[in-house]
């Protein structure tokens, strides 16, 4: 009996040593996911990851920083709008912005910084891995092309507020890739110019409602516009592509073909650029998405939701009115806007007046009375679910094609004329002459609150700068405050450039240079 | 409750006096002595094995015996000394000696896949036995070992019934998840809140890694083996115990009332630069107390547990059925723990060679709970923060009339009379009238759980026996919770739809294991060898839904399909994921005549959480003891009867963290609008490590064990130094990456320090008494952090922003903040206070704000300024527990202690206007020479006064009288009549007195995680109850 029950032991003994050394036992790949290691197969998967890239233009936080929209920022950093909040507290690193006092320790300049190399690196990605994704050329090559229109976006963005950045056009492979060097600004901004020449050959033309949000050439035409007029007012300098020079008459071509064939005009009402009538209307030339089609809930995750941020940050403090509701008045705009439009017919569509306010108003920090209209807590944009702060509905007008004419005219188009007068007779204005000044002067008139301000005064250079964004003694008739937190001086020394984020300058052990200033 | 008992009592005596009519045979008579002191014991049980037949000795310790036909065995046993079974073999008067149950070293301890003698243990292990948890009942398993361990810190997490206690072994291990592997059984189980304490027969708990090394990768927080209840040889045993207890707040924070909220509101705003809302002459109409209006008066526990035990030489058994239920005392209902768990343990000899048997738990727990230390939503936290000017109830047609009232007619919330809860229209935010909060309060988790394992042990040859062990943690885990109409205040409402969110999840662990173990005794060398394997396997898949519009009377039953929505709104989600394990092991243990031991262990584990480039990792272990008292050429050591040393070292791992982490996975919680469509994204959740392997903490232990006066005082010192290497944390990597940060091994920690325990135990002339003493100093610092800032940021603080981080020189998770210097007299002092170039350091400040401390001497006061201003992990711990038993009464005590740690006392929401205070603000700066410690109360902050600063840091050093009970056993010689073996009744009270100098509710602060700890939002305090119990043995 024992010697049958000694080897009847050993076996089992045995035989389960060996069946639980199986391999496989301890291999557990994830059940209800799938790894990035085998993601990129299909057509459905590369429309996933574009998906996930075009996300990004739609980030207006980044972990750590909860709320940290591009336009209202970039407007703090500008004379038209103040930091606001509900006290200097609440809006502390809005606040530095505003002030021109920026620590390298800044949240929302991490924010941004964050963001556009979270775009950056998702582009980066879907262009290495689209290679090998079954899929007709056709459909990669438009991938391909949305992807470098959006690198473009998210470096443009990157190198008008940091300038000195490293520039990657593959992703980091891993820790021994960490540590990067910065790259010169002049090699950012071809890699930027060359992206969107890439795009424009090849991205269509027209884009069918059903793909409206997607990306046209005339996006790209227009993105390099943009990117040429502040490269070549700040730097002096034209672009190279592919040993190519590409100069005003170049850009210039590219705005001309589109404001011809693209189909693309102007409103007839200069208000429903602001309005969910106009969304991807044909004035709208790149324009980004937000929305409430899934209600947003998740606070600790705000940039999963499509909400725009910025009407948020930016509506007044109101509770209990039929129009606004409860903005957090971050961006109160400045008098100096008020004063400077006049009696612009545009203000009314631009400036939301405390006095238009029913309901209850807090007045939070740097009350100027003055809120924007543009980008607000408005009853058109509200939420139908959700938490409503997350879900605010108006769709972020990047280019319009006011911008287009008014651009292409500063490039010294023979219309130049035609194009002002086309951007100021739409508002009932009569035509002035196509000066220089004149010209410059209604992109302020036009565009004004749309996240444009900053780096239009910026090319102008820094004594210009420091002639418009300094502002002493000026607060308007409704204010509340003393005037000390009113006045604003610019720091010429910075070149209008935001800090190196401290944490990132820290992570390079010292091949990063923190820019000049700080 | 008491209806119910005398059923079962009425039920158990009609059985028992069935089966004890039988035939009286032959009567012994005789006497039990003291076998030290020779003084007669007077209460000894006397039993005739395998009967219901019993006695007990006089005073003079003289019995007498009708013996029952049936074994004729006598069994004498007597609390504090050995049981003894003699046969009487035909005698008819018998004399017994018993002797003291003083000698705590043959006690036995478990030590994982076998036991040992206490006497020959190499390592570090803490045993709490079942008397000691039956005498003082706790609500939860984990809350044994609180006051009774040396080395085990036990801090209740907060009052809420059912919250788990924080159990660190030995210190905080690491900044991740830094909770010990429970062992049930030999089974690894998850949680060990599922369990009836009362089911516990022993709790030992390997604190250093030589004796942890035994569960290897999972160990390195320290392993608590826990056995269950099992029956023994003899008769049967019903033993029925429950309790009744009633909670009660034990402190009441003391407000501002309406006439001083009103000063100070009207002093905040005039300070503020802002409109007195308040006119001075207005006499308040309410003043109301919230913590009067949300403390439940006489909160009930109840207790029942019925356990039968018992067995012969073929079979034992032991099984129970109980029943636990504990209301809190915010909420009542709303916070409420229920456990019923019903158990089967059996071993059966089926050969001379073969065993088998079985330990089976079902356990239903169902916990409803609210916010139990939240700055945002807790309900104790806004009633510290609602203002007493309102109502709790409104009831003026004026105020009804009101538009925030008349428009939200539709959500408001009602008390079950149907009357309105007040709303404030002052006070802001997430502050709301706490008992309105407490209505809506819904959620409700329900756990289904069977755990148990079989097992068959064979013995092949003598001494080597195989064991094979089949066991599973299943569980079902349900989750409810509604979402009604309401509205609270403009912020805090649901006006659109109401909803309901259900999930359920099932968890399926299954662990088989198999052992061979060689045990050998030749001439007076004894050894073991143990090897094994164990593999083990989890798998989890979850399913939740959510809909809208779902109209019902009764939160407690709402389910998906009542939704009446048109729009469609349902959702559905739900996931899957497992995880395995594979190990093998070896143990060797020798001992030369007990006096020289050795335990040496080799444990190779595989994990899946890991890559295939680190899956496998080996834990090695060493111990030796000395008996040195044993030893021929000690000199006499006068009082001292033991000594023994002891040294181990280690290497154990922990693998706490997600699945997966190694992998890069896709994350869907992308989109984009495109179309007017709603498209998903997916891209990388975050950038792969395929490197990454557990944390691998390495540790000495040095102590010796003492005993002295014929060991009436045992002693055990143990000094630790445990370094834990390779903590699992995401730390941020550049920018540029343009991802989230994978986890990597990136910091260390050390935790050294001292444990004592030691225990006084005597026995006078019927008068049995014992104290005993156990305190645990410990040192933590992070000793390295592999990222630039050599720091990771911490919990968060209401809307201040993070008031806990870690960083390399100091401990994990201290707080974190400004430093202050007193406050502001006068301008003067506010033009004097110069930075290093002349400028004002503080140019916002006026009279009467905080004067903050420049730490790094820049020249400013911001970010860069904050430093280490408290730490809220306590040095040393103690538990101070004493017994006294004369006659039949017994009296006992546990006293618990926390010293060296501060709490972040932030109850108080001063970022926000009109919340109210406790009295404490009374004493603000109000003019020069007022204060030096209160700020001015104002209500624009321009200076930053409210920052998260030292001014929010209080002592935490506390001493609780846990508990404290009376007993009374009703005499043996009443019971003997009635057949009742046993009989005990008690009363006991819970966290009777406090001694502490923190200002906040309770200073007993658990961690909510390794970096969440000490902070105090509002917590909900433990309560102080009172119990009445018994436990009867039939």
């Amino acid at each position: 009996m024992k010697r049958h029950m000694k080897k009847l032991g050993v076996l089992m003994a045995i035989t389960f040593l060996l069946s639980a050394c199986e391999k496989d036992f301890l291999d557990r790949p994830p059940l209800d996911t799938v790894v990035s290691s085998n993601f990129y197969k299909t057509e459905a998967d590369a429309m996933s990851a574009l998906v996930a890239t075009y996300d990004v233009l739609g980030y207006q936080s980044a972990p750590g920083v909860s709320w940290a929209p591009f336009l209202t920022m970039s407007d703090i950093l500008s004379d038209d709008a103040f930091a606001g909040g509900s006290d200097p507290n609440d809006g502390k690193d809005e606040d530095e912005l505003n002030t021109y006092n920026i620590p390298t320790e800044n949240l929302i300049v991490h924010a941004i910084y964050l963001k556009n190399y979270t775009g950056i690196y998702r582009a980066n990605l879907l262009m290495e891995k689209i290679v090998d994704i079954e899929a007709s050329e056709e459909f990669k090559s438009r991938i391909v092309a949305e992807c470098k229109f959006l690198r473009a976006y998210f470096y443009l963005e990157q190198v008008r507020f940091f300038e000195n950045i490293p520039l990657l056009t593959e992703t980091i492979k891993g820790p021994s890739e960490y540590i990067q060097s910065q790259a010169a600004p002049a090699d950012v901004y071809n890699q930027i110019a060359t992206d969107l020449i890439d795009a424009i050959n090849i991205l269509p033309a027209n884009i069918p409602a059903n793909e409206k949000g997607r990306l046209s050439k005339w996006a790209a035409s227009g993105l390099l516009a943009r990117t040429y007029l502040f490269y070549n007012g700040v730097y002096g300098a034209q672009f190279t592509v592919n040993e190519n020079t590409v100069d005003n008459s170049v850009v210039l071509g590219y705005l001309e073909d589109m404001i011809t064939n693209s189909g693309h005009a102007l409103f007839e009402d200069y208000s429903d650029n602001f309005h969910l009538i106009g969304e991807f209307g044909v004035e709208s030339v790149f324009e980004i998405s937000h929305g409430d089609i899934l209600p947003w809930w998740d606070w600790g995750y705000v940039r999963g939701g499509e909400g725009n941020l910025a009407a948020q940050m930016q509506g007044p403090r109101v509770t209990g009115s039929e129009n606004w509701d409860r903005g957090w008045s971050f961006g109160t705009v400045n008098y100096k806007l008020v004063e400077d439009m006049g009696n612009d017919p545009r203000l009314d569509y631009t400036v939301l007046f405390q006095s238009e306010l029913d309901g209850a108003l807090v007045k939070g920090y740097q009350h100027t009375g003055y809120y924007s209209k543009k980008y607000s807590s408005d009853a058109e944009h509200w939420s139908t679910g959700g938490q409503f702060e997350l879900n605010r509905t108006c769709n972020f007008r990047v280019i319009r094609f006011s911008d287009v004419l008014l651009m292409a005219a500063e490039l010294g188009s023979p219309n130049a004329q035609d194009y002002l007068d086309r951007v100021r007779s739409r508002v009932g204005l009569e035509s002035i002459p196509a000066t220089a000044d004149n010209i410059y002067n209604e992109r302020r008139l036009e565009l004004s609150l749309e996240g444009v301000r900053y780096f239009d005064v910026i090319r102008k250079g820094m004594s210009f700068a420091s002639q418009q964004f300094t502002s002493v003694g000026l607060r308007g008739p409704d204010y509340i405050g003393d005037q000390v937190i009113f006045d604003v001086t610019f720091n010429n020394s910075t070149k209008g450039f935001l800090p190196i984020p401290q944490s990132e300058v820290d992570q390079m052990g010292g091949t990063f240079t923190q820019n000049t200033g700080y | 409750m008491s209806k119910n008992l005398y059923k079962v009592l009425f039920a158990i005596f009609i059985i028992s006096l069935v089966s004890s009519f039988s035939l009286q045979a032959q009567t012994v008579t005789g006497n039990v002595k003291d076998g030290t002191t020779g003084f007669s014991i007077p209460g000894v049980a006397v039993l005739q094995m395998g009967t219901l037949n019993g006695t007990v000795t006089d005073i003079d310790g003289n019995f007498s015996i009708a013996l029952a036909q049936g074994s004729d065995t006598l069994e004498f046993s007597f609390m504090g000394y050995e049981t003894l079974s003699l046969a009487t073999g035909g005698r008819q008067e018998i004399n017994v000696l018993l002797k003291e149950d003083l000698l705590e070293l043959d006690e036995v301890v478990v030590i994982g896949y076998g036991t040992q003698k206490k006497k020959v243990v190499t390592g570090a292990i803490s045993t709490v036995n079942a008397e000691e948890i039956s005498k003082v009942p706790v609500l939860q398993a984990g809350q044994a070992m609180q006051g009774r361990t040396a080395g085990v810190q036990v801090t209740n997490q907060s009052g809420q019934p059912g919250d788990p206690p924080t159990i660190r072994i030995r210190g905080v291990g690491t900044t991740g998840n830094s909770d010990p592997l429970y062992v049930v059984d030999g089974l690894v189980v998850s949680s060990i809140e599922y369990l009836n304490p009362g089911d516990i027969e022993q709790m030992d708990v390997l604190k250093d890694a030589a004796s942890a090394a035994i569960y290897g990768a999972r160990a390195a927080n320290g392993v608590v083996l826990i056995t269950t209840k099992s029956g023994t040889k003899g008769s049967i045993n019903l033993t029925y115990s429950a309790y009744y207890g009633i909670q009660n707040a034990a402190k009441q924070l003391d407000m501002l009332n309406s006439d001083e909220y009103m000063m100070m509101m009207n002093e905040g705003a005039r300070n503020g630069g802002f409109t007195e809302p308040f006119n001075p002459n207005t006499v308040a109409e309410y003043d109301t107390d919230w913590q009067d209006a949300i403390f439940v008066q006489n909160a009930p526990m109840v207790s029942h547990d019925v356990t039968v035990a018992g067995g012969n030489d073929v079979a034992t058994f032991s099984s129970s059925l109980s029943y636990f239920s504990q209301e809190g005392i915010i909420g009542g209902d709303k916070s409420k723990f229920e456990r019923i768990t019903a158990r089967l343990n059996s071993r059966i000899k089926v050969t001379d060679w073969f065993n088998f048997g079985n330990n089976l738990t079902f356990s239903h727990v169902n916990r409803k709970g609210i916010a139990s230390n939240s700055s945002f939503n807790g309900v104790y936290s806004s009633a510290l923060n609602m203002e007493p000017l309102l109502p709790v109830i409104e009831q003026n047609p004026d105020s009804l009339a009101q538009p925030r009232y008349v428009n939200n007619a539709d959500y408001l919330i009602r008390n079950s009379e149907g009357l309105i809860y007040g709303l404030s229209n002052r006070v802001p935010g997430e502050v709301v009238n706490p008992m309105a909060l407490l209505e809506i309060q819904t959620g409700e988790t329900r756990v289904d759980k069977a755990v148990g394992n079989v097992f068959g042990e064979i013995e092949l040859i003598k001494g080597l026996k195989f064991k094979s062990s089949l066991g599973i943690d299943l569980a079902y885990v349900n989750y409810d919770s509604y979402r009604p109409f309401y509205y609270l205040n403009g912020a805090q409402k649901n006006i659109n739809k109401t909803s309901v969110y259900k999930s359920v999840a099932r968890y399926l662990t299954w662990q088989w294991e198999n052992t061979l173990i060689y045990t050998k005794s030749i001439k007076n060398h004894n050894f073991s060898i143990l090897v094994g394997t164990s593999a083990s396997e989890t798998n989890g898949e979850n399913l939740n839904g959510f809909n809208t519009m779902v109209p019902t009377d009764d939160p407690n039953n709402v389910y998906l399909d009542m939704s009446m929505d048109t729009a469609r709104e349902a959702q559905a989600g739900g996931g899957a994921f497992h995880e395995a394990w594979f190990s093998a092991f070896a143990r060797v243990t020798y001992d030369y005549k007990g006096k020289y031991s050795f335990t040496g262990i080799i444990r190779r584990d595989g994990s899946s959480k890991f890559g295939p480039n680190n899956r496998y990792g080996n834990f090695p272990s060493l111990g030796v003891s000395w008996l040195l008292s044993e030893e021929s050429f000690m000199p006499d050591l006068g009082a001292i009867n033991f000594l023994k040393l002891r040294a181990s070292w280690g290497i154990n791992g922990n693998d706490k963290i997600g699945s997966y982490q190694y992998l890069s996975v896709m994350d869907y919680s992308r989109a984009y609008i495109i179309g007017g469509t709603r498209l998903i994204g997916a891209s990388p959740r975050f950038i792969s490590n395929l490197d990454i392997h557990w944390e691998e903490s390495e540790q000495i232990d040095l102590a010796f064990d003492l005993g002295a006066f014929n060991d009436r005082l045992i002693a055990t010192f143990d000094y630790y130094i445990k370094n834990t290497n390779g903590l699992l944390e995401r730390v941020p990597i550049p920018g540029h990456v343009g991802n989230d940060p994978p986890y990597a091994n990136v910091g260390s920690v050390r935790n050294s320090g001292i444990e004592l325990s030691t225990t006084w135990r005597h026995y006078i002339k019927g008068l049995k008494y014992s104290i005993g003493f156990n305190g645990s100093y410990n040192i933590n610092t992070m000793t390295h952090i592999a990222n630039d800032e050599k720091s990771i940021q911490g919990a968060s603080w209401s809307v201040a922003g993070p008031v806990t981080r870690a960083e390399e020189g100091l401990p994990i998770a201290y707080f974190y903040g400004w430093e202050t210097n007193g406050i502001f007299q006068d301008m003067n002092d506010v033009y004097t206070y110069l930075a290093p170039d002349g400028e004002l350091l503080q140019p916002l400040a006026s009279p009467g704000d905080v004067r903050f401390v420049d730490i790094n001497g820049d020249g400013v006061i911001d970010d860069e300024d904050r430093t280490k201003i408290g730490n809220p992990t306590p040095d040393f711990t103690m538990g101070i527990n004493g017994s006294v038993e004369f006659k039949n009464f017994d009296f006992s005590f546990l006293m618990i202690g926390a010293f060296g740690h501060q709490i972040f006392n932030g109850s108080q929401r001063m970022d926000l206007q009109f919340t109210n205070s406790t009295t404490k603000l009374l004493d603000r700066w109000t003019g020069p020479g007022s204060s030096n410690t209160n700020p001015i109360y104002t209500w624009s902050d321009k200076n930053l006064n409210n920052r998260i600063s030292d001014l929010y840091i209080e002592n935490g050093d506390y001493v609780r009288v846990k508990n404290i009970q009376l007993g009374y056993s009703i005499p043996s010689n009443l019971l003997s009549k009635i057949k009742i073996k046993d009989w005990r009744i008690y009363v006991s009270a819970e966290n009777l007195l406090t001694f502490t100098s923190y200002t906040g509710a309770d200073p007993e602060i658990g961690a909510m995680s390794s970096f969440d700890i000490g902070i105090d939002r509002g917590i909900y305090p433990q309560a102080r109850t009172f119990r009445f119990g018994t436990t009867i043995t039939f």
